[in-house]
């Protein structure tokens, strides 16, 4: 969805670790265990984690496609965070083939090879369906503040302009924009409009706003609209900054922004996001590791970190790119409890009028 | 070692892929009869959907029309190219063959992309200056079969090359030159005399290619998809890639069945070639060697075809490439663009590369030991020994090309958790190497065959009469032999697998990062400039590699012809 917006560079972050340590070694001085080890303050509860944390293998961490230098940028600062280094990974992939793969594994009893999953509260019901996830309300007995949690057991960790529409700025007339989501039936964006061929992003999520059978209507109607379908949402970026569609559906335009394209959100009213959670996986040989790093992420240090190195944070800081590319939209979360209630019907139902299955 | 144990040997090895890449079909199989994924419970419901389909008959046709117009188009440049590069004194061969190497390091996913940026409807870079000069827009719509066709023909030209190449270099000179005694001009010479005499390797790889094509998805997700240009394997691809429920491999099984049919119908078509083979057999004991031959004014249009493929093929993508490496984000070319270029994603990209490219690196080499191994042990089986068995293994091998990449490599990871308390490949990059292998098995099998063919018997019969042991008459005589189409099978694999995304983004491990992987995981996080660069990288070591690979090549010939 976006990318690296890192414009500090290793100079930042080694003054950042240094910054830690050297708070961390006046702490000790004076006589503070919670802040040993040169790390920032902790509840009892994490850091009653970080002893057997220290003894398990590498943890894996699942959710985004992170570049090296981008994972290694937020591990730094997750390490001087914590004040010991964490063995962790983080690697990114097709969500439900990975889940499916880890029922596979849990089924031969067979440890699984991710750790934490991190992903859409949707997709979250396919984990949760397959039977891999920690359903104790691990996430609320560490004391993870309850604005950064989706449910007990599931830490909010980023917000997605998944349900946002999106349009090139030079190529296209405010003025011009849609209004109404209906608004794209018009002739003139008739083979102007980019989307990922998936039922669960934009249309799905803001049915919450206007009602399921308007957005049938209109998925009906788009499918005679020579809407330019992509396989990937990074293609539907291409199309759009190539000027050959006006619009883009569920794309996040937060890691183009940074680096000066001339993209925005159409300020289709509610403007609509959905939130992703972080979750642990059953059978876990990481579990304490896993829980640091969930937890690191539900952390202001931890979303400055991740927002910086891997372009993704929730809308909390002002200063995060996700925050000033939701700047003057009004955004508003769709329920969590709507999603687990509607996402599996209106999916099916939705895939079937998009001909797929 | 006696002949009989040398031939259970080679059949050991020979089995140990086949069996492998059969039970992966049985398991894609038995998965196309399971409910919900399960095996065991029993169902027709996915061929039920399957048949359900509204619009079945449409995507077969597509599927069709796609497959055939690609292998028109490229066997209508790779039969010329095979000829020219193996029979004439073209003065382009160093540069048509950097631009095979350059082409097959270029995703083509790249190149269809590049493709649109120029000849979309809506805001085509070569439209919109035809829109300029006549003042009709949109003059070219990229978004057709014609254009998946022409696409695909012109990135699968240089392995099919590759694929017959071997078989050209092996034309006994004397056929040619009786053509051309014989007042035959060369093109006539090409069609009346090189052509029939080559029709096993030709044909062979015209069903080959055929069948690659309707099953690679690059082209297709970029330029059909758009366009509800369905095919098969956007289906598979639909089935595999959910987005709110379980992968559904029964209805993705059940997909790539017809496609197992269709090259169920090619092997049929293949041992039929076969077992006409010996008619082929063009190096015997009294074979002349080729002798290059002037093209005279025939140059001019050799030439022609080179420049207009490379402009099409090579040039097109790569100043893509370059472009998107100099952006800050993704813009087309235009004035206004050229101020915002720079080199800022270089400094980025240089500092993902080395870890990435070790691991490249030792996964080709790998990949390349254990395909080339299992491919000449079965090559020579197949045209050597020719047993039931041995025809059957090379069929296995032969249909296990019609399994989409990513479904493979699915199907290798069910078999891995099966078989991970006796042996635990389950992830790691051994797996890849594997399956990366078995996936190159098809392409390698039949180069190697294609060359075998055309060597007659009596040369290793010779060899046993004179009391030369199997081992050494295989090492001595056949290796030999089948050089040419070994080293142009390991190069192409090298090339692919170095670009391969299908099977590593299946199985890899983030703690063993390949390259195209790491390219993957720029692009999806939208830093393409840094994946340019990235692929630049990749583009210039392979074709250093190819350089070195020939310059090798042409430094043994040498030594080979003094020695003669």
């Amino acid at each position: 969805m976006t990318g690296n917006t890192d414009n500090r560079g290793p100079a930042a972050t080694r003054r950042r670790v240094l910054g830690y340590a050297g708070a961390g070694t006046v702490m000790a001085t004076l006589g503070r265990p919670d802040l040993a080890f040169g790390r920032a303050a902790l509840p009892r509860t994490v850091e009653a984690l970080i002893p057997a944390a220290k003894d398990e293998p590498g943890a894996t961490m699942f959710g985004l496609s992170v570049p090296a230098d981008s994972a290694a940028g937020f591990k730094a600062e997750m390490n001087a965070f914590y004040g010991f280094e964490l063995d962790i990974s983080m690697t990114g992939g097709m969500h439900p083939v990975k889940a499916a793969e880890i029922a596979q594994l849990q089924k031969r009893g067979i440890s699984p090879d991710i750790d934490c999953f991190y992903t859409s509260i949707g997709t979250s019901i396919v984990l949760r369906d397959a039977g891999i996830l920690v359903t104790e309300p691990w996430a609320e007995e560490l004391g993870v503040a309850p604005d950064r949690l989706i449910t007990p057991s599931m830490i909010r960790i980023l917000d997605s302009a998944l349900p946002l529409m999106s349009y090139n700025t030079e190529r296209t007339e405010s003025a011009e924009l849609p209004t109404r989501w209906e608004d794209l039936l018009d002739p003139r964006w008739k083979g102007r409009i980019a989307s990922p061929r998936i039922p669960v992003g934009a249309f799905l999520y803001n049915t919450y706003a206007i009602g399921e059978a308007r957005m049938l209507a209109l998925i009906e109607g788009l499918m005679d609209h020579d809407v330019i379908w992509v396989a990937r949402t990074p293609e539907s970026a291409a199309r759009l900054l190539s000027g050959e569609a006006s619009l883009a559906l569920s794309l996040d335009i937060g890691s183009q922004l940074a680096k000066g394209a001339p993209l925005a959100y159409v300020p289709v009213q509610p403007a609509l996001i959905t939130s992703w959670g972080a979750h642990l996986v059953k059978g876990s040989k990481s579990p304490n590791l896993s829980k640091l790093f969930a937890y690191f992420l539900s952390t202001d240090v931890g979303q400055e970190a991740f927002g910086r190195h891997v372009g993704f944070s929730t809308r909390d800081n002002p200063a995060s790119i996700t925050a000033k590319a939701f700047e003057g939209l009004g955004v508003t979360d769709v329920p969590a409890a709507w999603i687990n209630e509607n996402f599996k019907r209106l999916a099916g139902t939705y895939a079937a009028a998009m001909g797929l299955r | 070692m006696t002949p009989g144990v040398f031939v259970g040997l080679m059949r050991s090895i020979g089995v140990s892929a086949a069996a492998l890449l059969g039970v992966v079909l049985v398991v894609l199989i038995v998965a196309s009869l399971s409910a919900d994924s399960r095996i065991g419970q029993w169902t027709f419901a996915n061929y039920a959907d399957l048949f359900a389909l509204p619009d079945l008959t449409p995507v077969l046709k597509r599927t069709l029309a796609v497959g055939i117009g690609t292998t028109i188009v490229l066997m209508g440049l790779a039969l010329p190219m095979s000829w020219i590069l193996a029979r004439t004194k073209f003065s382009g061969r160093a540069l048509l063959l950097f631009l095979f190497a350059a082409t097959l390091t270029i995703p083509a996913f790249v190149t269809a992309m590049s493709y649109v940026w120029l000849f979309n409807p809506n805001s085509g870079i070569v439209n919109q200056a035809l829109e300029r000069l006549t003042g009709r827009p949109g003059l070219f719509d990229v978004y057709s079969i014609a254009w998946i066709c022409l696409i695909q023909g012109l990135k699968l030209t240089p392995p099919a090359v590759f694929m017959m190449l071997p078989a050209f270099m092996n034309l006994d000179a004397a056929l040619e030159e009786a053509a051309a005694v014989s007042g035959v001009s060369p093109p006539r010479a090409f069609f009346g005399v090189v052509l029939p005499v080559l029709a096993p390797a030709v044909g062979a790889t015209a069903i080959f290619f055929f069948i690659l094509a309707i099953e690679i998805f690059d082209v297709v997700a970029v330029i059909g998809m758009p366009a509800d240009i369905d095919v098969l394997t956007v289906l598979s691809y639909q089935a595999i890639h959910t987005v709110y429920g379980p992968p559904d491999y029964g209805f993705a099984s059940a997909v790539g069945m017809p496609l197992v049919l269709l090259s169920g119908l090619g092997v049929l078509i293949y041992l039929r070639l076969l077992r006409r083979a010996d008619r082929f057999a063009l190096m015997g004991g009294k074979t002349r060697r080729v002798e290059a031959k002037d093209l005279g004014g025939w140059a001019l249009l050799a030439w022609l075809i080179v420049v207009v493929w490379g402009l099409l093929t090579v040039v097109i993508p790569l100043f893509t490439v370059i472009w998107t490496s100099l952006t800050p984000f993704l813009m087309p070319p235009s004035p206004a663009a050229l101020r915002e270029l720079s080199f800022a994603s270089y400094a980025g990209a240089s500092a993902l590369i080395l870890k990435p490219l070790i691991n490249t690196l030792l996964l080709i080499a790998a990949v390349l030991c254990l395909a080339i191994v299992w491919s000449v042990c079965l090559s020579w089986l197949t045209t050597r020994i020719g047993a039931a068995s041995d025809r059957a293994m090379d069929a296995v091998i032969f249909l296990s090309m019609a399994v989409p990449g990513m479904l493979l490599a699915i199907a290798m990871q069910f078999l891995s958790l099966s078989a991970y308390g006796w042996l635990p490949l389950y992830g790691t990059i051994w797996l890849i190497v594997v399956t990366m292998a078995a996936r190159a098995l098809a392409f390698a099998t039949r180069t190697i065959n294609s060359a075998a063919l055309q060597i007659d018997r009596s040369l290793e019969e010779a060899a046993y009469v004179c009391g030369i042991g199997p081992v050494r008459t295989f090492f001595g005589v056949f290796v030999p032999l089948v050089r040419p189409a070994i080293g142009v099978a390991a190069l192409v694999i090298a090339l692919v697998v170095s670009r391969d995304l299908a099977i590593p983004l299946v199985l890899y491990t983030p703690d063993a990062p390949v390259l195209a992987t790491a390219i993957y995981d720029l692009q999806s996080v939208g830093r393409y400039g840094e994946a340019a660069v990235l692929s630049l990288i990749v583009v210039g070591l392979l074709v250093l590699c190819a350089a070195g690979a020939r310059a090798v090549a042409v430094k043994n010939r040498k030594h080979e012809e003094e020695m003669t």
